[in-house]
């Protein structure tokens, strides 16, 4: 069984960096350094209270040495707790949790992320460049306008990145699976996470193109480790049998697209 | 003085009353970077069927206020890989293992029984009769006294270990099945199982949960699970093993003070896996604290 950690990181940075949107730095030397891209890790936003109860569940943005990144959004009661919390404070962390993305040799490397779906993919395109240094990489971002379009800095600092808006108030006006189109001529390993109809598009252009394509889901969850049973995606090809739904937390996040939609 | 934290249910004996509740600790394995299992006093695996099931479509869980709804739908590999890949890992695990059953007719019970009868490494069995997860069967069976006594029956035939009861709180009277499953043979009774309750998205106007309906489990639950402890272990004399938004040693002292001879945590393990293993040696700690000797002086001693 792969490491998991239950360990109080030391906040070492809470602040916004878009739209309801926080960056929080952790130095999390555990399960920092047990990371993979991918991976993410259940975060306890009560302090000790019993509501919100549940720990929230959110991708490893990025982890270096000791320091563990989340970006995450307001979106309710936990997140909106997590925004108080402040630098020096202890939060406790469960993980890394789940299957992450396989990076294997590729003739290119395709990063589609879409609004908040980026968060995983700045680890990812590091370790890529890390792992496989000479291979080419293009990161394709999309939101629905300029605003929504996150850390952009940071992904330009490992590799090209091209960007679409719905309202084409910055990039390609459109969608960023019409920028996967435009831009990725040749065969490609696509790596993707975003909304559900992003992902799907996203996907339904590899199949067509016959690449491959890994896609990172989320999902409501009790757990993360396995246990609940709550965090359920119904799997394609599967009607009636226990092998009709896989679980986000244990048997993703990241999926292969085929294994999901046909 | 030597502490002596063992309890027990029939003739089965557990190092401390710590438990896990099934369906919220897996088949144990998971938790092993967390807990020592050996340590625990027993753990509950998730409830096994005589055949497969998928389980219910998502969303499967949701939060609530100090507590969560569920709508697992009894997800499991049913008994027979249960028993050739499940019980060959938990037996490796060093722990007292109970494994809990459900079925949706008397048959499927009996058979249950009969097929987990040899397979080694099973400290007792757990009915389920009480799950609303499940279209059929499951939930009259924990609803009607006289199913309930009939279900007891078929499975202690079958059985030489333990046979737990685990009951229903959506009934109007809890003690009356209590007492049915008692007479019946039971060796013991576990209670609560989840409030059935629901949660709606007014954004979409629909059901949070897939199911609809789920079952309400964690602290919300508590002084509810607690009363009904409090009810049952006044009007049964076998052992009542407490559920129910059970999270801190508090929580456990005060189950054990209403009657409860063992608790099981149950949400509590997805908010901090390591929890089990931290309320044993929190119980450890009280007893020597409050000057006590045994955990079993604790079993209802609430005052009147």
């Amino acid at each position: 069984m792969q490491l998991q950690y239950l360990e109080n990181g030391e906040i070492l940075e809470n602040a916004v960096v878009g739209p309801d949107t926080w960056r929080m730095q952790i130095r999390s030397p555990k399960v920092a350094g047990a990371a993979q891209p991918g991976q993410f890790i259940m975060v306890s936003v009560g302090h000790e209270t019993t509501d919100p109860l549940l720990r929230r569940p959110l991708s490893i943005h990025q982890a270096k040495d000791d320091v563990l990144t989340l970006l995450y959004r307001i979106v309710g009661k936990g997140t909106k707790l997590m925004s108080f919390m402040k630098k020096g404070e202890e939060v406790s962390l469960l993980g890394p949790l789940g299957k992450g993305f396989q990076i294997k040799s590729a003739s290119h490397h395709c990063l589609v992320g879409g609004g908040l779906g980026v968060a995983p993919l700045l680890f990812l395109a590091t370790e890529i460049k890390r792992r496989l240094p000479t291979e080419t990489m293009s990161i394709l971002l999309g939101g629905r306008s300029k605003n929504e379009l996150l850390v952009l800095n940071d992904f330009q600092k490992v590799a090209p990145v091209f960007l679409a808006t719905d309202d084409g108030s910055l990039g390609m006006p459109g969608l960023v699976t019409e920028l996967l189109v435009k831009e990725v001529k040749g065969p490609a390993t696509i790596y993707t996470c975003g909304p559900a109809p992003m992902m799907k598009g996203v996907a339904q252009c590899a199949r067509d193109k016959k690449w491959s394509c890994q896609v990172s889901l989320e999902t409501m969850m009790a757990c993360g480790m396995g246990a609940c049973l709550g965090c359920t995606v119904q799997r394609s090809g599967f009607d009636e049998s226990e092998k009709k739904y896989v679980h986000v937390c244990k048997d993703g996040p990241v999926f292969e697209a085929g294994e999901i939609w046909l | 003085m030597a502490l002596d934290t063992r309890v027990k249910i029939g003739e089965w004996q557990l190092e401390n009353p710590i438990m896990t509740a099934s369906g919220t600790f897996g088949y144990g394995e998971e938790f092993t970077p967390f807990v020592d299992l050996a340590a625990l006093g027993a753990i509950v695996v998730k409830g096994i069927s005589l055949h497969p099931r998928p389980g219910n479509p998502p969303p499967r869980v949701v939060e609530t206020a100090s507590g969560m709804l569920n709508a697992i739908g009894l997800q499991n590999v049913g008994v027979d890989r249960f028993i050739s890949e499940k019980m060959v890992m938990i037996r490796k695990l060093g722990a007292q293992v109970v494994v809990n059953i459900l079925g949706d007719s008397l048959d499927e019970y009996r058979e249950l029984a009969a097929r987990l009868a040899d397979v080694e490494g099973i400290a007792a069995l757990e009915v389920n009769i009480s799950c609303p997860n499940v279209k059929k069967g499951g939930v009259a069976f924990g609803t009607d006294p006289l199913m309930a006594a009939k279900v007891t029956e078929v499975v202690s035939r079958q059985s030489s270990r333990p046979v737990i009861i685990k009951l229903s709180p959506n009934v109007s009277d809890i003690t009356l099945i209590a007492r049915a499953v008692e007479e019946a043979g039971a060796t013991a009774v576990s209670l609560i199982n989840t409030l059935i309750g629901m949660a709606i998205d007014i954004r979409t106007a629909r059901p949070k949960l897939a199911n609809i309906i789920g079952g309400l489990s964690g602290p919300a639950i508590k002084p509810v699970a607690l009363r009904m402890v409090y009810q049952v272990a006044s009007a049964v004399k076998i052992p009542v093993i407490g559920i129910g938004g059970i999270s801190t040693l508090d929580d456990v002292i005060e189950f054990m003070m209403a009657g409860a001879t063992a608790v099981q945590i149950g949400t509590a393990n997805f908010v901090n896996p390591a929890v089990s293993g931290e309320l044993v040696a929190g119980f450890r700690q009280y007893l020597r604290d409050t000057g006590r000797t045994t955990a079993t002086e604790l079993i209802g001693c609430v005052q009147r």
